[in-house]
This record gives structure tokens, sequence and C-alpha cells, in this order.
């Protein structure tokens, strides 16, 4: 904007600079012609009618220059009002066009300067809603992508597999604005599909849902072991799509095979009721990267299965653990039966041992358990089997020995504890063992049975002041 | 009898015996062994499955050598207080029956008299002293039939 200083004609605007431009190239000169006239034609010749025409028709004459000047002026005044509009940033304005003449070709460049701009900020815009849309992306993929680690970190923690497979089905939530999402596992002996985990609106109604392998809504899927999709793009038959819609209460689903070392275990889906609403590429892909998490974490599960299945020993004492000895038992106890012969089970339980745990730290703790396995290892002979059975409880499977045989050693066992704690001076630290036993075919002929009657006659031990054995 | 004297007195094995009574020979003795340490069981039973020896044979056999009388169970009758004495179990696995209580003296029919981890359990669950006599294992079968029938 001009600085507008009253004195100065330079900071004058164009319309004031005509006003004066005006009064010096006419109104002095007809006023020093007035003069003249007054002062030497008039009183010579009278005021003529000839004269005053004269006069009157140049007056006429510059104000027409003034009218025709002052058009001009207006128009460029037009052009910069529209300039100055157009500058202020409202660049769909435009230069009201004139005719084709200097002014109007002055127009007409700033209206192309205008369009181009303004084409050059459409494309700017474009380019920063692509921008935007790919940021969001991004966002997304980044989105997905933790969600994914979740779950990694979750199976590489150990937790049950039911944990984990909710935590999938969870995110997959997130994935293709889903509002719900389903994971179908098979049931190897019955050839079903059940829900094994769902998430989002009506997720209880989701979980009764059950299908037979040949039912037609995931037929293709299982046979082709391919991508399922019911969207805008993929219609299904009408019978089919209403009865998925009655059981899943979504328009469009997104369902991808899990397998599991090449084995269908189940299948994964999302959906929602968004109408028009197709599934993209990416919305495969990132789901199908879901699927082999399940697929992974359903093989860390088998493995560490059958790992356990395989562990027989107890890590801390290197004796067998609880597992293993009552496997041990129940076959000891048919050899028994079959050779007529008895078999016995022996509980030992460390007395007061929470009492103890306060008092030690936890090294010494383990070096305590450590030399009571070794005592009792050490007292029974190369048949019996010896196990940790919890944390401050071992059993011992007496294969071949009745009650009183079994009683014997246990008794020793009990003594000698006793004995090699003697020398504490603390009382607490001086640790017993309580006892109990049971015997094939007196007690019982399973695992079970024993197992029952020794855990009884173990607590009645207890009550009667620990440090014994009960038979 | 006490089960302290038994084991006292179980020096022989039950083949050996059966040898010297010329029941059986060795070489029918060894391959009752070998069948017995494929599937186990008793060698009394394994002799009287492969047809070296009768059932009676065997009773005869620890009779003679053992010193445990013989009793035909077929015409006992045993009442239903004294087979309770020892729960169904016990009598199936160890193939054992009661016969009479007098006092603190329990009379036990079994098939195998060397088992004295059997005799053992029998004193310790009944509190009587046992006194043994020796049948058949068909009889002690088909007495524990009879009189367990259904139990447990």
């Amino acid at each position: 904007m001009l600085k507008s200083n009253k004195l100065l004609i330079k900071s004058r605007r164009l319309k004031d600079k005509l006003s004066i431009a005006f009064c010096l190239i006419f109104v002095l000169p007809f006023l020093v012609v007035i003069y003249l006239l007054a002062n030497y034609v008039f009183p010579q010749t009278g005021i003529t009618f000839q004269i005053m025409l004269f006069l009157l028709s140049s007056v006429f004459i510059a104000g027409i220059g003034v009218l025709l000047i002052n058009q001009i002026i207006n128009r460029f005044l037009i052009v910069t009002t529209d300039a100055q509009v157009i500058s202020s940033g409202n660049i769909n304005h435009a230069v009201s066009m004139a005719p084709l003449d200097e002014v109007g070709i002055l127009g007409e460049t700033l209206n192309q300067l205008t369009s181009r701009i303004r084409s050059n900020m459409e494309e700017l815009e474009s380019y920063s809603q692509k921008t935007s849309e790919i940021n969001l992306n991004i966002q997304q993929h980044v989105f997905v992508f933790t969600h994914l680690l979740q779950i990694s970190s979750l199976i590489s923690q150990g937790v049950t597999l039911d944990a984990v497979l909710k935590l999938v089905t969870e995110k997959a939530r997130f994935l293709a604005d889903s509002e719900i999402s389903y994971l179908f596992f098979k049931d190897e002996l019955e050839e079903t599909l059940y829900m094994r985990s769902a998430e989002g609106k009506n997720y209880q109604g989701l979980f009764k849902i059950t299908m037979g392998s040949s039912e037609p809504l995931f037929e293709a899927l299982i046979k082709s072991g391919k991508q399922l999709c019911l969207d805008k793009d993929n219609v299904w038959p009408d019978q089919v799509a209403s009865d998925f819609y009655e059981r899943f209460q979504v328009k469009n689903t997104l369902a991808l095979p899990v397998y599991v070392k090449g084995n269908l275990v189940g299948i994964l889906g999302v959906g929602n009721s968004k109408d028009n609403f197709s599934y993209s590429k990416d919305d495969v892909e990132l789901l199908d990267i879901f699927t082999k998490q399940i697929a992974i974490a359903v093989e860390h599960e088998r493995l560490i299965q059958r790992v356990e299945k395989l562990e027989v020993k107890d890590t801390l004492t290197g004796l067998y653990n609880k597992t293993y000895i009552l496997i041990r038992l129940q076959e000891e106890i048919r050899r028994a039966i079959v050779r007529q012969r008895p078999c016995s089970l022996v509980l030992l339980n460390i007395d007061d041992f929470v009492k103890y745990r306060s008092l030690v730290d936890a090294a010494a703790v383990d070096e305590q358990l450590k030399k009571i396995a070794y005592l009792i290892r050490d007292s029974v002979t190369e048949i019996d089997r010896v196990a940790r059975f919890d944390d401050n409880e071992f059993a011992i499977v007496f294969p071949e020995k009745n009650k009183r045989q079994a009683q014997e050693i246990a008794e020793g066992i009990r003594e000698n504890l006793e004995k090699s704690f003697k020398q504490e001076s603390d009382t607490n630290r001086r640790l017993t063992v309580s006892g109990g036993l049971s015997e094939n075919p007196l007690d019982g002929s399973t695992a079970e049975e024993l197992l029952s009657k020794a855990e009884e006659l173990l607590a009645q031990a207890k009550k009667q002041g620990k440090n014994r054995i009960l038979v | 009898m006490k089960a302290m004297q038994i084991r006292r007195i179980i020096k022989k094995q039950l083949g050996e015996v059966l040898i010297e009574h010329g029941i059986i020979n060795q070489g029918q003795l060894e391959k009752a062994l070998n069948l017995q340490k494929e599937r186990g069981g008793l060698i009394g039973e394994v002799l009287v499955e492969l047809g070296f020896a009768k059932e009676e044979d065997i009773a005869q056999a620890l009779t003679v050598q053992y010193g445990f009388p013989y009793l035909p169970l077929s015409n006992y009758e045993i009442g239903a207080e004294i087979a309770n004495l020892i729960p169904a179990r016990v009598a199936r696995q160890y193939l054992i029956i009661p016969i009479d209580k007098i006092g603190n003296n329990l009379t036990l029919a079994m098939s195998n008299p060397l088992n004295v981890q059997a005799v053992e359990d029998v004193e310790l669950l009944s509190g009587c002293s046992v006194q043994l006599f020796v049948s058949t294992l068909s009889d002690i079968k088909r007495a524990i039939e009879k009189y367990y029938k259904g139990k447990e």
C-alpha cells in the first residue's frame, strides 16, 4: 500500500495525480487565457458572442478530454483493484476484461498469470493430498508392523497359545476398516471349523459359529487354499451371501487360510459392513502376515508340548519330574499286577520350607534341595525311581517293594536327613521331611489312587507334628 | 507262621525242587524260565501252562519242600465276613484267599506261598498272624470269582 503524504505529489494516488495534472495542463492555462482576455481583449472588443462560443467550446472539448483520461485511469484502477484482490490470495478472481487495448492486454496478461498460478497451485494441492495419503498409508503400515512386533514378542515370551491368538485377532481387526475379526480352528477329528477367537461387535455371536468343512461358505478356501473375498468386486451367490450375513452380521469379508507345515489348521478373517467397499492387495498381504504369525504361534506351542513330553528330568536336582514319575508309577503298578507283586509310592515333603526360604538366599535353597535329592537317591536301589514332585516335595516309586520294605527305606531317609542337618546351629535351618506311603495292591491299583492316599497320609504326618512317615 | 520264618526257609527255588522230584527236567525249566522272562507270571504257572507239570504237582512240591499244608479248596465253604478281611483287589493281585480266622490267626490259601511280600501285606492289613495253606491256582481263581464277585 502506498504511504500517503498529502504534501508530496510523489506519494499521491494516480487519480489525485491526474487531478493535479488536469489543473496544470488545463485549469491554469485557462485561467491565464481568462486573465489575458479580461485585461487586454475584453476592454477593447467587449464580450462578444464569438469569443464566448470559443471559450465554451474549448471548455467542452477540455471536459471531454478529462472524461477520456478519467475513463483510462478508471480502467487502470479497476485492473489494479482486481490485481490487488488476486494478490491478496483470491486467485479465482479474474481481471475484468476490457476492449483489447493496452490496459486490456495488461488485464489479459494478469489473467493468464493468475490462471497459471492457479493451475500450479492446484497441482501442488493434489501433490500434497497424495503425500498425505501416502503418509497415512505409511502410518497404517507402521501401525500394523507395531502390532506384528507385539505379537512376535508375546510368542517369544512363552505365553499361552490362547493369549497369542486373542492378540492376533484383536490386532487383525485394525486392518481394512474392519468391524469384526474371527479365527476358526479346524477340529482334526471331526473335520469341522470352530471359533477359536473373535473380536468386535457381536463377538459372542461369532463364538457360537461352527462350520462343517463341506459347507459352501469356506469350502472354496479350504479346497484351494487361497484367499476368500466378499466385497464390491467379489459378489457371492445370493443364498451364500445371505447365509454369511446371517451368521457374521457383516457385508464384506476377507479370509485367509492358516497353514502349519502344509496342513490347514484354521482360517483368519476380517469383515465390515461398508457399502461399495473393496479389499486392496495391501489388505490381503497384511492379513497374510497375521496368518503366518498364527502359524508360528501354533508351531511354537506344538514344539513346547513335544519338549515337555520328552522332558523327564528336573533341571535343578537331576531327578525325574512329576509328569514322568506319574507315568512310571502307572507302568509299575501294571507290571506289579501282572507279576503278582507289590509296588509302593512314597511322597516326602520338606518341613517348614516356606519359612526356610525366607531365611536363606535362593542359591542356598537350591543347594539344600540338591543335597536332599542326592541323599534320597543315594538311599534307594537302582530300580527305584526318585522324582522332584513339587518345589519341596519328592516322590519315590518302589517297584517290587511292599509297604514294610518301602517304609524301612523311607524311614532311613528321614533319619539320615535329620542327622545331616543336626549340626546346624539355627534350629530353623535344621531341615526334616514328612512322608506318606501307599502301596499297590493295598491302597489301590491306579497311580491316582496311590497318589491320593500318599498325599492324605503326608497331610496327616504334617498335622501330627512333622518329621515322620505315615503308612 | 510268621513271614520272617518263611523268609528263612526259602532258599531253594521252586524249579529246582520240581527237578529234584523228577516232575520236570532242566530243559523244560529253562524253557519255562525264558517264557517267564518274556511275559512275566510265576514259574509254577508257566510250567503248568506249558504242560510240563500239573497244578497238583506244583502244590505238592511246595508242600513237600517247604512244609506248607495242601488244601483242596473246591469242597471248602468260606464265610463272607472272612472273605471281607481282605479287599478283592488284594486277593486278585496276589491270588490269595482267606479261609478262616481263629483269634489272632488268619488262615490263608495261596498258590504261591513263596510270595513273602503278599503274606506281609496280609499281616499288615489284618493285624493277624497268617497260617498258610497251598492250593492250586485254578482253585484259588475259582474261589476268588465266587467270593469276590463284582467287588473291587
